[in-house]
């Protein structure tokens, strides 16, 4: 790729030479960002946010068995827990403790291969909560079992669970995402009109679309936007005329409408976010190789343009495949939670190196839980699971929810041991986007079930977050 | 319904390219579209009765008619093919007798990717030694199998099995990102599979699904276990799951037209619940290694059902260790019984026997492979006509996919140009697709043996590569519906999921590769390099119009808007400079066409 690009202006630099002149020697296409510019400058007089607040949402997708991600470890709840497990259960001795208040007397440890989740913990930084799963209402097991409570459209299905996970709507199909309905809603505040409060490193995802706001897709280590664009000689000024005209363009066919209006979008903010990343200097935090730390270092580099980005609020999305272990668990879990659990301790470690650590809240999502039952050598797919919460600004060091018994015949279990969940997923999903900054009366329309678990008024649903921070 | 009954109208609707700019004075050449001034008197008017399109003078003027004919082939042969070489097109274009072209394609030979895998990594190995030595290592890998899929799309004439082979890869999905051993036979040996099925009958089709060892690892129903209460181990569900979800059933009960059903309450009726799926585990127990490797059985290893997925041969399908299969009654779907007492595989087929005729695998076959033939939003009289045919071939028979592959390409709504006017017609080109297309009609064969690429480079780019899938739920979603005109007209585009960012950078970008450093496949570790072939863009790059109206004929059907004729002719005409005028008029051309949306949109 060229490092010469046309001249696409920040929107910084913009406001500095607004004129004729400035606009007269640039492209079609930059006259046109200019020109949104000119309007969110000028003509719009909404409130922009006066400070910054950054959601990362990690989705294991697949279905993470996170009961062997959080373990009890007292004598009591290991033995429910090893002998509803089997021989999928982690040795109690290999447990790494977590330093808390006991909940309902019971005390948790995590994965043997999770020593940073375990400090980050310990250190207040990192909260987990338990046993959430997506509900309408509350259900007991009689309920469930009698048909009489409303569940999850498509429990126990990937496509389905994956999908109410990022929507928060386990009553409907909806395919827009909670983030995607914030941006809806409060995106138009960010002083930066061109590129999309939602950020995926993951490509397109339910989470992070809404009815109007549409994410921008970036890699984790790769270059941006047209190879050659901009380049400063006749050969690739006559072709980047020739991508312009065909990008803006109006098409009267919806698909071809549809493939265009991404590619301009594309075009448009991978230059203006390429051109803002370039200063960024870098890190002092070393980063492991893998796929995800780049992503999570890409998205520090990103939180770290957020002025000249003119950004308030983000949202960051990265699907981290491969937690679907029917197979295998207990080996796949070794060789992947390493890669998590190192890379949420360098996000933090960089986030703390921005000074952003009380600004940016990362939090884990999954289709669903897995079942507590083995069936050989894995676990197939069930409803609670347990899920943390990472920042400045969590009431780290606590478990929150409920941490039923583990115990096959315990009135929160169904068959094949899958768990009722105690809290629900929008409870969850609430409390982030109260502390993101969504009014009230914004969250119950975003959440529509979440009546049926939280009074508005009443503090955060779950409390996991500190509102004073 | 037959075929045939329609086949004779389809012929007679033959599409026309639009004519345009007329209004303009040129000089330049003539059969471009420039006709005013210009009389011609010697072509006949000749009409036939059944056409819709005539020859006509002002169609030779403007090359109108030849066009169309080829305009028509193309379109054709992008649904059925992924596109043709030139001289396919051409072919076709003479006759324009689609029902004989897919007969003679069902009738050929068939490509054996595992033979074909094999020897890929055979050549491959030869040609690493013979560069770096024979001391150096050189595995085995999943590379092999794409080296292989290339290979054939660039040089196999079944053409149209390689396409519905590819079609059902994206249903019945494995991926090699995942525990599929990290060699080029599972792969090469599933994809096989569903080479020898993708005109047979779907009934064998998910029989062999089922007992391959390929999805017995990416679906874990390979060595599955009977419960054992004891230690409360049950067994595994994941293939019971997707088998219903989504290789047969879907979770809704549908109509014949592939509408949802709905009960009193307006509700969409489940097709099958938590119990069904534990119960159809239970059936999907037992099967273990049908065979084991060359390396495995050297090394006197047993063959039992504990033998694990790292030495099981995958060319042999999985066998029914009948200890180790749940023995009882079983329920599936509500009420069908699989009675106690039978052995494993029996206990298998009736359960497939269930499932293949259930109502609603008909219709819900039927749209997965509209969808990825021919369109995104296929009409609910589309869906039952071709369902129909999946429920009775005409002769009896059930679940036929040939004559269903036939039927969907025949289908009016697929071929009368009148649908083309329609706003929901088309879709988005996968970019599998679109890399074929382009490969096979500008990949340089004068000096070409291999036509390799490990993909690497192009999945990063565009989130596609054959059998790469990310998840069993394909690269997109049946129901995918992008912001903006298709979300709000309720519409789907499954493609769209992979078009971001990212990826509609991506693609372009490959284009830039392709046309500006002139290389279509490379393995730069072997030295090799498939250059595209631009001799014939050259000879036509002197005249703008000329090389638009070829880029148009053989990557738009003929169906470039005249604005973007407009703006690429511009482009070339402003290229007036420098001792690589046409090379550079050449490349410009091919890379505008390949990024502009009446190349990615096949309509």
């Amino acid at each position: 790729m060229s490092p010469k690009k046309k001249t696409i202006q920040s929107r910084r630099t913009f406001l500095k030479n607004t004129g004729c002149a400035a606009l007269a020697s640039t492209t079609i296409l930059s006259s046109l960002i200019n020109m949104k510019a000119i309007a969110s400058a000028t003509l719009d007089k909404k409130e922009e946010f006066s400070d910054y607040k950054a959601l990362v949402c990690i989705l294991l997708a697949g279905g993470a068995d996170s009961h062997n991600m959080l373990i009890p470890r007292g004598g009591f709840e290991y033995n429910e827990y090893l002998t509803t497990r089997s021989n999928l259960a982690i040795p109690q001795s290999q447990i790494l403790p977590l330093t808390h208040p006991p909940v309902n007397g019971k005390l948790f440890g995590v994965h043997p291969e999770m020593p940073q989740t375990q400090s980050l913990f310990n250190s207040g930084k990192l909260a987990w909560i338990s046993n959430v799963g997506t509900l309408i209402e509350p259900i007991t097991k009689a309920q469930y079992e009698s048909n009489s409570a409303l569940t999850p459209l498509g429990l126990f299905s990937h496509s389905d669970q994956i999908k109410h996970w990022q929507t928060g709507r386990p009553g409907d199909r909806s395919s827009h995402g909670w983030a995607g309905r914030m941006a809806d809603l409060i995106q138009s505040q960010n002083a930066n009109s061109n590129l999309s409060m939602n950020i995926s490193l993951s490509g397109n995802n339910f989470f992070q679309s809404g009815e109007n706001a549409t994410e921008f897709c970036i890699n984790g280590s790769r270059d941006f936007g047209l190879s050659g664009y901009g380049t400063d000689n006749n050969y690739h000024a006559i072709r980047d005329e020739a991508i312009n005209e065909i990008l803006e363009r109006d098409y009267v066919d919806i698909y071809k409408k549809t493939y265009i209006n991404t590619m301009k979008k594309s075009l448009e903010g991978s230059l203006e976010m390429e051109e803002a990343l370039a200063s960024v200097e870098d890190f002092n935090t070393q980063f492991s190789n893998t796929d995800l730390s780049n992503q999570l270092k890409m998205i520090a580099k990103v939180i770290a343009t957020r002025e000249e980005l003119g950004f308030g609020r983000q949202t960051f999305f990265i699907n981290l495949g491969g937690w679907d272990h029917h197979d295998e668990i207990l080996e796949s879990q070794q060789e992947k939670l390493p890669i998590l659990d190192s890379a949420l301790g360098e996000f933090m470690s960089v986030l703390e190196e921005l000074g952003v650590e009380n600004d940016v809240t990362t939090f884990t999502i999954s289709d669903f839980g897995r079942t507590l039952t083995s069936n050989g050598d894995g676990s197939d797919h069930a409803w609670g699971g347990n899920a943390m919460v990472m920042g400045g600004a969590v009431n780290g060091g606590e478990i929150f929810g409920d941490c039923p018994s583990l115990e096959l015949g315990s009135d929160l279990m169904l068959p094949r041991g899958v768990l009722i969940p105690t809290t629900s997923a929008s409870e969850y999903f609430a409390e982030l986007a109260a502390w993101f900054g969504v009014s009230q009366g914004d969250i119950f329309e975003i959440f529509p079930d979440l009546e049926n678990f939280y009074s508005p008024g009443s503090g955060y649903p779950i409390g996991f977050m500190d509102p004073n921070v | 319904m037959s075929f045939n009954k329609f086949s004779s109208t389809i012929l007679a609707i033959f599409c026309i390219s639009t004519s345009y700019a007329q209004l303009e004075v040129y000089d330049d050449y003539v059969g471009g579209g420039h006709s005013q001034d210009i009389i011609i008197s010697t072509s006949s008017s000749f009409s036939d009765p059944e056409w819709i399109d005539n020859s006509a003078p002002i169609k030779t003027i403007n090359g109108e008619g030849l066009d169309g004919r080829k305009a028509d082939a193309a379109r054709f042969l992008y649904q059925a093919a992924f596109g043709g070489t030139r001289s396919d097109i051409e072919e076709l274009a003479e006759t324009l007798d689609f029902e004989g072209w897919i007969d003679e394609q069902m009738a050929l030979p068939i490509t054996n990717f595992l033979s074909l895998t094999r020897q890929s990594y055979l050549s491959a190995k030869q040609r690493h030694e013979s560069i770096n030595g024979t001391s150096t290592e050189y595995s085995y890998n999943e590379s092999h199998f794409q080296y292989a899929w290339w290979q054939a799309a660039l040089t196999r004439p079944d053409k149209l099995r390689q396409r519905i082979a590819f079609a059902l890869s994206e249903i019945f999905v494995i991926s090699t990102n995942s525990d599929i051993r990290n060699d080029g036979e599972g792969p090469a040996s599933y994809y096989s599979m569903l080479m020898s099925n993708a005109f047979g009958n779907y009934r064998d089709l998910i029989e062999e699904v089922t007992y391959h060892p390929a999805m017995g690892i990416y679906l874990s129903h390979f060595r599955n276990r009977a419960t054992d209460l004891e230690s409360n181990i049950y067994p595994d569900e994941n293939f019971a799951r997707e088998l219903m979800q989504l290789f047969s059933l879907g979770l809704f009960e549908l109509k014949q037209n592939g509408t949802l059903r709905e009960d009193l309450n307006g509700n969409p009726i489940p097709t099958y619940d938590a119990e069904d799926i534990r119960n159809l585990a239970k059936v999907m127990t037992g099967l273990g290694a049908g065979g084991l490797t060359d390396e495995a059985i050297e090394d006197g290893r047993d063959l039992n059902f504990n033998s694990t997925a790292n030495i099981l041969d995958y060319t042999v399908p999985m066998v029914m260790y009948d200890d180790h299969h749940e023995e009882g009654q079983k329920i599936i779907l509500g009420d069908k019984e699989i009675p106690e007492g039978q052995t494993g595989e029996e206990d298998i087929d009736l359960a497939l026997d269930y499932l293949f005729n259930h109502p609603n695998t008909g219709p819900f076959i039927a749209r997965r492979l509209i969808q990825q033939l021919v369109k995104s939003n296929p009409s609910p009289s589309y869906i039952f006509d071709i369902a129909q045919t999946f429920n009775d071939n005409g002769e009896g028979v059930r679940g036929d996919i040939a004559t269903v592959i036939k039927e969907i390409l025949l289908h009016e709504e697929a071929r009368a140009c009148l649908w083309k006017e329609e706003p929901s017609n088309g879709k988005l080109k996968s970019p599998v697709g679109r890399y074929v297309e382009v490969a096979r009609k500008f990949a340089d064969r004068a000096n070409t043996t291999y036509y390799w690429t490990s993909g690497f480079t192009f999945e990063n780019e565009t989130y596609q590569l054959p059998l790469s899938s990310p998840t069993v739920f394909n690269f997109y979603l049946p129901d995918y519906q992008p912001n903006g005109d298709i979300y709000d007209q309720g519409l789907y585009a499954p493609e769209f999921e992979i078009h971001n960012s990212v990826t509609s950078m991506g693609f372009a970008n490959q284009a830039d590769v392709w046309a500006r450093q002139n290389r279509i496949f490379s393995i730069f570790e072997l030295d090799y390099l498939v250059p595209l072939n631009q001799d014939f863009l050259l000879v036509l790059a002197k005249y703008p119009e000329l090389l638009v109206n070829e880029m148009d004929n053989l990557l738009c059907n003929g169906d470039m808007t005249a604005e973007t004729r407009n703006t690429i002719r511009l482009a070339l005409e402003e290229i007036n400079f420098g001792s690589e005028l046409l090379q550079s008029r050449v490349e410009i051309a091919f890379y505008l066409t390949l990024i502009s949306p009446d190349f990615a949109i096949q309509k």
